[in-house]
């Protein structure tokens, strides 16, 4: 074929469509970038639907460009298209488009992947780009270089579309925008540059084919904006949809994180409920240990007691004896001197004895190891004993002596008993000079039980009530100067008092600073036969005389239980104490307290296995339970159903603000009644119980002075013939004490009160009830009014009872 | 005279109470621990015994049981020596076959007056 005359023709290009061709590559490849990213965070069919999506918008996009491109060039003579083939180069722009999505859209980029991908990216573009062109209804030459650039750009610019679509990708989220508008912008020019590259390769010859259908020759600027136009709101739709689907995903991820973070909170509740018991069991085997070893512990203190004691009376055994032994030569060679000094030996030693003897004494109380023996003796045999040890001690200062003495005997610990009688006597020779000491051993009963009142009076220095008050403590004599003047460790009285205590008595003082003091020591006749021994005493008193209990206290440390009642019995509160945690039950169940305060670490039954148990019986569980403890495991207490938790060392007032909140000091108004005939007695103490008031009961007045000393009532319901100690003789007694002036005293009687018993008891009672005549509204009235004296009436209770 | 025997492990104590138990007139027998005690007692069969009860080798109450388990040796009465403040000692010596029981540090007046009845009590019985 001869070419005769080849017309080489080089278009010109229209400069607002190519910048037209260049924003929709730059908002395809933007969009691809905005795809990709939904792509990755899609799962299953969603990614494949949000795959297509993309590929079908992004290839759109790309061949809008193609196509515009193609229209800015313009030929100065018309041009017609192959419609076939231009679809076909849309589905090319498409299939590549989903290639590149799909690499990008992976979480992970391999080389080979990004070859493979850019590969068959390129290819997708070439195919459109030469499609396209194939679809011009014209004669087209390539130069086979500018062709194979434009491949070969075609494959760079894929590979670094790719590339840099990933990277920004992973970038992060910081810049995001600017990164893909960034890397929009370039992939949009390597998309432009491969399709005028393209162009560049191609000559156009305008032989005219044989059939141009004028139907096909558009207006090309037109068709370019229309396009362009039409893609660009495509692309824009797009965009916006993915738009909205972001916002929808992230809405569905924070609920999707809600429901995952619940879902986990659930698995954490579920496993601690699972772990919950074992956990308890753990702690218990924890607490079983510790107290093991605290035991462990103890005896090791105790043994190391033992020990010293023996160590320490060895060469005291021997000092003493020596100086003896010696002091018996001098006496024999007629040497006064040395005699005298020997003897000073020997006293230092006694006394260094007696001194070591207190501290193991008071050690061995605390630590609840000093053990009873109990044996019958004669009484006047023993005091007589013990007034031989201590004659010298009395005659030393001058004293005389003065007995008497009941025939009778006496079941006790008697070793202690003589401890307790020497520790008397000797601290009336101490502290008299001159004077007289009056020793008396004398029959009598406390209540039901029979027994010895040992007491010893002197005309000594005597001591003020403050002295009185730390009398019994520990450690304590009346002031430190006393220490100094006189010796002593300060234990003899503290020790005393609770060896009368273990065997069921007490001691109790009178004294008038500068006139003198009166101790008396009073013992039961036979523990065995007596229902109270040593700390039970209380608790035994309030079951007995259905005594109306507010707090429980239980807690086997006898300084604890002490240091509990005196921060609480001034409170106005009827307290009750347990040694132990089985008697702290069992007290429970009978006393029915309205709050229990318990210890943790006690020997054989723990406060936990207390507390568990309380809370485990139907009647006991509604009883508020204040765990006092050492131990600081506030979650055990509070899981095993602890009401308030404190710890050792207790403050008094956070003590009785926590007890206020359960018992209201106000709403516990304790009545004593005192009366002998066992039907009133019960009677007026049921009325006042129904009422809300704690009662405690005696049955004459001695009994009543006993229950005195415990704690001090609101109010004293008083009968004025009994046996032992009537009424008139009680308020006498009642008077001699400051702090039990101001008790407010109503008398009940059957008596009639004549001109002589009103003078008696004149300024003294606040009002007589004749018995027989008295309605309960009355005399719930009498005590209103008495009561209501004292206290501001702050109980609605109390004021609408009298109106009943 | 009576023959006495002071089981005692401390030095001091045993010199101290056989010399001033000596010049009241007793013949007395020494033994550093219990072992030797018990030997001595067979030997020498004494008409007293005072025992320590802490001793080196066999103590107090282990010698003493074998004394009273003794036929030769059950007769002779024994007076248990032991620190007061040691709970339960009395009913442990008591229990261990002693006679009769006193604390030391030894008030020499109050262990001649329990040695006196011990001993008298056991001629009334033999």
């Amino acid at each position: 074929m001869e070419h005769v005359h080849v017309e080489h023709v080089h278009g010109s290009f229209d400069s607002i469509l190519v910048i037209f061709s260049y924003v929709v590559a730059v908002v395809a490849s933007y969009t691809v970038l905005d795809l990709a990213e939904r792509v990755t965070k899609a799962e299953g069919k969603g990614r494949w639907l949000w795959l297509c999506f993309g590929a079908v918008a992004m290839g759109l996009g790309i061949w809008s460009m193609h196509f515009v491109g193609m229209l800015a060039f313009s030929l100065p003579f018309p041009v017609a298209y192959d419609l076939m083939l231009v679809l076909l180069s849309v589905l090319a722009a498409m299939a590549a488009s989903f290639v590149a999505l799909y690499v990008v859209g992976r979480n992970r980029l391999t080389v080979g992947r990004l070859i493979g991908g850019g590969l068959l990216l390129a290819t997708g573009i070439s195919t459109m780009h030469y499609t396209g062109m194939a679809a011009m209804l014209i004669d087209i030459d390539y130069d086979p270089f500018i062709f194979f650039l434009s491949i070969l750009i075609a494959l760079v610019a894929s590979v670094a579309a790719l590339w840099l679509a990933f990277y920004f990708r992973k970038g992060g989220e910081q810049g995001e925008i600017w990164k893909k508008i960034g890397s929009g912008l370039i992939m949009g020019a390597a998309i432009v540059g491969m399709h005028y590259t393209g162009m560049a390769a191609a000559e156009f010859h305008p032989v005219v084919r044989a059939a141009i259908s004028s139907s096909l020759v558009l207006d090309h600027k037109w068709l370019a904006y229309f396009i362009s136009g039409g893609t660009l709101f495509t692309l824009g739709l797009s965009l916006f949809g993915i738009f909205i689907s972001k916002r929808l995903s992230s809405k569905d991820s924070e609920i999707q994180d809600k429901t995952r973070e619940i879902y986990l909170k659930n698995q954490e509740l579920q496993s601690l409920n699972d772990h919950l018991e074992e956990l308890v069991r753990e702690r218990t085997a924890q607490l079983e240990k510790a107290h093991d070893e605290a035991i462990q512990a103890n005896m090791v203190k105790s043994q190391f007691l033992a020990n010293m004691s023996h160590e320490l009376r060895t060469p005291l055994n021997a000092i003493i004896g020596y100086s003896e032994m010696l002091m018996e030569d001098a006496e024999d060679l007629g040497e006064p001197t040395f005699s005298e000094d020997l003897a000073k030996i020997s006293k230092a030693g006694k006394h260094l004895l007696s001194l070591i003897n207190d501290i193991l004494d008071i050690s061995k109380i605390e630590a609840g190891k000093m053990d009873l023996h109990f044996e019958t003796c004669d009484v006047p045999g023993l005091v007589q004993d013990v007034l031989t040890t201590v004659k010298p001690l009395i005659s030393a200062n001058g004293n005389r002596l003065e007995t008497s003495l009941a025939e009778g005997e006496i079941t006790t610990d008697v070793t202690k008993l003589r401890q307790i009688l020497i520790n008397l006597l000797s601290n009336a020779s101490k502290f008299t000079k001159e004077g007289t000491i009056a020793f008396e051993a004398a029959r009598q009963a406390r209540g039901r039980q029979d027994g010895y009142r040992f007491s010893v009076r002197d005309t000594g220095i005597g001591m003020t009530p403050e002295q009185l008050g730390r009398l019994f403590q520990p450690f304590t004599q009346a002031d430190s100067s006393t220490t100094r003047k006189y010796g002593g460790t300060g234990l003899g009285l503290a020790i005393s008092q609770r060896f009368c205590q273990m065997m069921g008595g007490d001691i109790r003082v009178e004294s008038e600073l500068g006139v003198g003091s009166t101790f008396e020591c009073w013992l039961p006749i036979d523990p065995a036969k007596s229902e109270a021994a040593a700390g039970r005493q209380d608790a035994a008193d309030a079951a007995d005389s259905n005594h109306q209990v507010s707090i429980l206290v239980i807690d086997d440390e006898p300084l604890s239980q002490q240091l509990i009642k005196r921060y609480l019995a001034k409170e106005g509160w009827t307290l009750a104490f347990a040694e132990s945690g089985q008697e702290g039950l069992e007290l429970s169940r009978k006393l029915r307290p309205k709050v229990i305060c318990l210890d943790i670490l006690m020997p054989s039954m723990d406060g936990w296995s207390v507390l568990s148990a309380l809370k485990n019986d139907p009647e006991l569980q509604d009883i508020p339970v204040i765990i006092l403890s050492g131990t600081s495991d506030m979650q055990l207490g509070y899981a095993l159903g602890a009401s308030e938790f404190l710890t050792k060392p207790i403050k008094r007032d956070r003590l009785i603000s926590i007890i206020d909140k359960y018992v209201p000091a106000g709403s516990e108004q304790s009545v004593l009644v005192i009366e002998d005939d066992a039907a009133a007695s019960e009677m007026m103490a049921r009325l006042l119980q129904k009422e809300g008031y704690a009662v405690t009961r005696a049955v004459n007045g001695l009994q009543a002075l006993e229950k005195l000393a415990g704690e001090a009532p609101k109010l004293i319901l008083l009968d004025l013939m009994m046996p032992e100690m009537d009424g008139f003789q009680f308020l006498a007694e009642l008077r001699k004490r400051e702090e039990w002036n101001d008790i407010p005293v109503v008398v009940v009687t059957a008596k009639t009160i004549t001109q002589e018993d009103r003078l008696k008891l004149n300024g003294y009672v606040k009002g007589v009830i004749q018995k027989g005549t008295f309605s309960p509204a009355t005399l719930l009235e009498a005590i209103q009014n008495s009561i209501g004296k004292i206290k501001e009436a702050g109980s609605d209770a109390h004021r609408s009872a009298s109106g009943g | 005279m009576h023959t006495v025997l002071l089981v005692e492990d401390n030095e001091l104590n045993r010199d101290m109470l056989s010399r001033r138990l000596t010049r009241k007139g007793y013949r007395i027998l020494s033994a550093e621990d219990g072992e030797q005690g018990v030997e001595i007692a067979r030997r020498e069969r004494p008409d007293l015994i005072l025992m320590d009860m802490s001793l080196p080798v066999l103590d107090g109450w282990e010698a003493t049981r074998r004394l009273k388990a003794s036929e030769e040796t059950r007769k002779i009465p024994v007076i248990a020596l032991t620190a007061h403040a040691m709970t339960g000692d009395a009913e442990r010596a008591y229990a261990a076959g002693c006679d009769d029981f006193d604390t030391k540090p030894v008030e020499l007046e109050r262990l001649l007056g329990k040695m006196q009845s011990a001993l008298s009590n056991n001629l009334e019985d033999g």
